[in-house]
């Protein structure tokens, strides 16, 4: 391997993240070995690295863990007196540490032992335990125990938090969503999809508690006991498919599709059953001011809530894109680059006017990482033929439907103008006539904090057409104008943001199913 | 029993070299955890010599050579083809560590401020990264990314930290 002078830097900022944050290969040590060796400046750079992220590591190890032993270590009988209990401190937590080299603590000197023991009986240790314990009851443990694993047209509350496909959520997660499906996976298996409006908490490992709105859930035997909470009634798993709703009022309705669930009273009220078994066909329904559980013929008021579970349960097959999430390397098309793997219109002969860059960090404030713009330029866009995993380049006749997650913003530190119109599409390669697309409003907010939003949309076309065979399929993204002028009009007044994107085919084998 | 004397500054400079030894060690193994256990065996060894330091002399010098002695034995006991560096590089980056500034001088103040300075996402993102038990592929689960894209954004905010601590180091306003 050889290196220009300008080019080690950019293979060492290849290299550093995988050393500070991955598994370095055999390769990767090969080619740190080779550049430390040869650039001077390339060893300060390394050295500098591993010096901040050791510190960083100390500084916040010592924030959680020893932050009420850094308050009481104070130089009470002079700075010597704190050295001391500092070095001793630090030295219990070598002991405390343990060792894969059977280190001998024998071998410590019996000076250190001495001062150990000293420190150990004192009445400032003791407060320092005192502390801890209560730093750990004051700070909850944040226990994860299900994932938001689907998304379908979801709208969640104002304020919600990174509700995206594949977040983890944590026992007391309230999720409130205004429109749209959710599919939520518990770790013990039990599935269910919210359908908006529908206010929903994680409750435990295997319960949830549904406030208002409807959900269907899929139950496998290993989650045998899943319960959803409502005002009135627990709702008790017996190994199922059944769906739940809520109403404003507090009454619940149940109704199983397949095999039996429990249905228990929250209250015990005198000459009233307090629990019954309902199974597949059948319905129950308990007023929101509580009294009889009553049996009632099932409505199949969910076969479409069914359906959408059923589909979300589909088999799907990662779609394989190149850079993603635009971060391979620096590019800006300023200095007429393009991000790896995207194709893009105007092409690169257009030049800085083009108005599609790639821009992070101080960039553009408030992101974290580099990310796709398109400015309103006409109809300007990002594209990319998609690959099958494995199996070479997507043919256009193989999946009907594509699921495309994505983050979106609008650049709105410097200025805005108008709502844009992001379209987003499949186009077959190279006529790039449009298979299907979607358009997606980023709402001019006016001026503020740069912030990405995830999102999931569906494509879907007829896939069976026998024209399509042997075509590839790319996927498009298009700034298409704002409310305020034509396609082209608003320039850098309208940018749209683009990253961290991934797609899913459905498997068309399996079409959903009809209601039971 | 009776109590070997401890000089008080041996004390005092084991606690004062305590990070920067940490940050050397890093740097020759580039494996933090493993650090951790390096800078075990050093301080095991240093308290053993402790009757041999001299007030006055230098004691991160002596602390670093030790440390450097104690990797070498670590790599003994590693299969070569795990170990990062070959000898001759491991030579050059121990020598220059040492009395490299972002080593050398155990600036927290300076690295507060520049931490304060990031854009609160990313500081965020450094706390969770950081934060015990937090692991990168963790962190990316729960961000819906990938492990590798995410060590990208890390390094990229690191850099940004590096360059201003940098400019702080050299005197610089920000």
């Amino acid at each position: 391997m050889s290196h220009s002078p300008e080019g080690w830097e950019q293979e060492l900022e290849r290299l550093l993240p995988v050393f500070l944050d991955g598994h370095p290969s055999a390769d990767n040590r090969r080619r740190l070995n080779q550049l430390l060796r040869r650039f001077p400046a390339a060893r300060q750079t390394y050295i500098a690295a591993m010096a901040l992220h050791a510190r960083l590591h100390t500084r916040h190890a010592a924030r959680t863990n020893n932050a009420a032993a850094k308050v009481r270590i104070q130089p009470a009988k002079g700075a010597a007196a704190s050295s001391t209990l500092n070095s001793v401190a630090q030295v219990i937590d070598l002991i405390r540490r343990p060792t894969p080299f059977s280190l001998s603590i024998a071998a410590i000197s019996m000076s250190l032992a001495l001062l150990v023991m000293a420190f150990l009986t004192a009445p400032i240790y003791r407060a320092f335990l005192q502390d801890e314990q209560q730093a750990k009851q004051t700070e909850p443990e944040l226990r994860f125990v299900a994932r938001l694993t689907s998304l379908r047209d979801a709208v969640w509350q104002e304020g919600a938090v990174a509700n995206f496909a594949g977040a983890h959520l944590a026992v007391g997660r309230s999720l409130e969503l205004k429109s749209g499906f959710a599919e939520i996976t518990y770790d013990t298996g039990a599935c269910l999809v919210l359908q908006g409006p529908c206010e929903f908490v994680v409750s435990l490992d295997n319960v949830g508690r549904l406030r208002t709105g409807e959900l269907y859930a899929y139950v496998p035997k290993s989650a045998v006991g899943f319960t959803i909470k409502t005002p009135q009634i627990d709702v008790v798993d017996l190994g199922t498919e059944f769906a739940v709703a809520v109403d404003e009022a507090g009454s619940a309705y149940v109704e199983v599709s397949t095999g039996h669930v429990e249905v228990r009273k929250v209250a015990v009220e005198p000459g009233v059953a307090s629990q019954m078994q309902i199974k597949a066909g059948e319905a129950i329904r308990v007023a929101g001011t509580g009294g009889p559980i009553t049996a009632l013929p099932a409505t199949k008021k969910f076969v479409n809530l069914s359906n959408i579970a059923r589909d979300f349960r589909r088999e799907r097959v990662s779609v394989l894109l190149t850079n993603a999430n635009f971060d391979q390397h620096t590019w800006d098309s300023l200095h007429n680059e393009w991000p790896n793997g995207w194709t893009s219109y105007p092409p690169l002969s257009v030049g800085r006017s083009a108005g599609n860059y790639g821009f992070s960090g101080n960039n553009t404030p408030g992101l974290v990482s580099i990310a796709a713009h398109l400015q309103d330029q006409g109809n300007n866009w990002y594209q990319q033929d998609m690959m099958e995993t494995s199996k070479g380049p997507m043919d256009a006749a193989t999946f009907g439907e594509f699921r495309v997650v994505f983050d979106y913003g609008y650049r709105r530190d410097t200025v805005t103008s108008g709502d844009i119109k992001l379209r987003i599409s499949l186009v077959l390669t190279p006529s790039g006539k449009e298979l299907v697309g979607k358009e997606l409003k980023l709402a001019d907010l006016g001026l503020g904090e740069n912030r990405l939003t995830r999102t999931e949309v569906i494509l879907d076309y007829d896939n069976e057409r026998a024209e399509l065979a042997g075509q590839r399929v790319a996927l498009r993204f298009t700034h298409a104008g704002t409310t305020k002028g034509p396609p082209g009009s608003q320039g850098y007044y309208a940018t749209a943001i683009l990253d961290n994107i991934r797609v899913a085919a459905m498997e068309s084998a399996t079409k959903p199913a009809a209601a039971d | 029993m009776t109590q070997p004397a401890v000089p008080e500054d041996f004390i005092r400079q084991i606690t004062t070299h305590h990070n920067a030894l940490l940050a050397f060690i890093t740097s020759l193994v580039a494996d933090y955890e493993q650090a951790q256990d390096v800078l075990q065996e050093t301080h095991v060894e240093l308290w053993r010599q402790a009757h041999k330091f001299e007030p006055g002399t230098n004691f991160f010098a002596w602390a670093c050579t030790v440390a450097r002695f104690k990797v070498l034995e670590l790599r003994g006991r590693q299969r070569r083809d795990r170990l990062i560096f070959d000898d001759d590089v491991l030579e050059q980056v121990a020598d220059e560590a040492q009395a490299h500034p972002h080593i050398a001088s155990d600036d927290h103040v300076a690295m507060e401020e520049c931490l304060n300075r990031l854009p609160p996402r990313q500081r965020e993102l450094i706390r969770k990264r950081y934060a015990p038990d937090g692991t990168v592929k963790q962190l990316a689960a729960e961000m819906g990314r990938t492990a590798e894209s995410l060590a990208v954004t890390l390094f990229r905010i690191r850099k940004a930290l590096l360059e201003c601590i940098q400019r702080k180091l050299e005197g610089g306003a920000t």
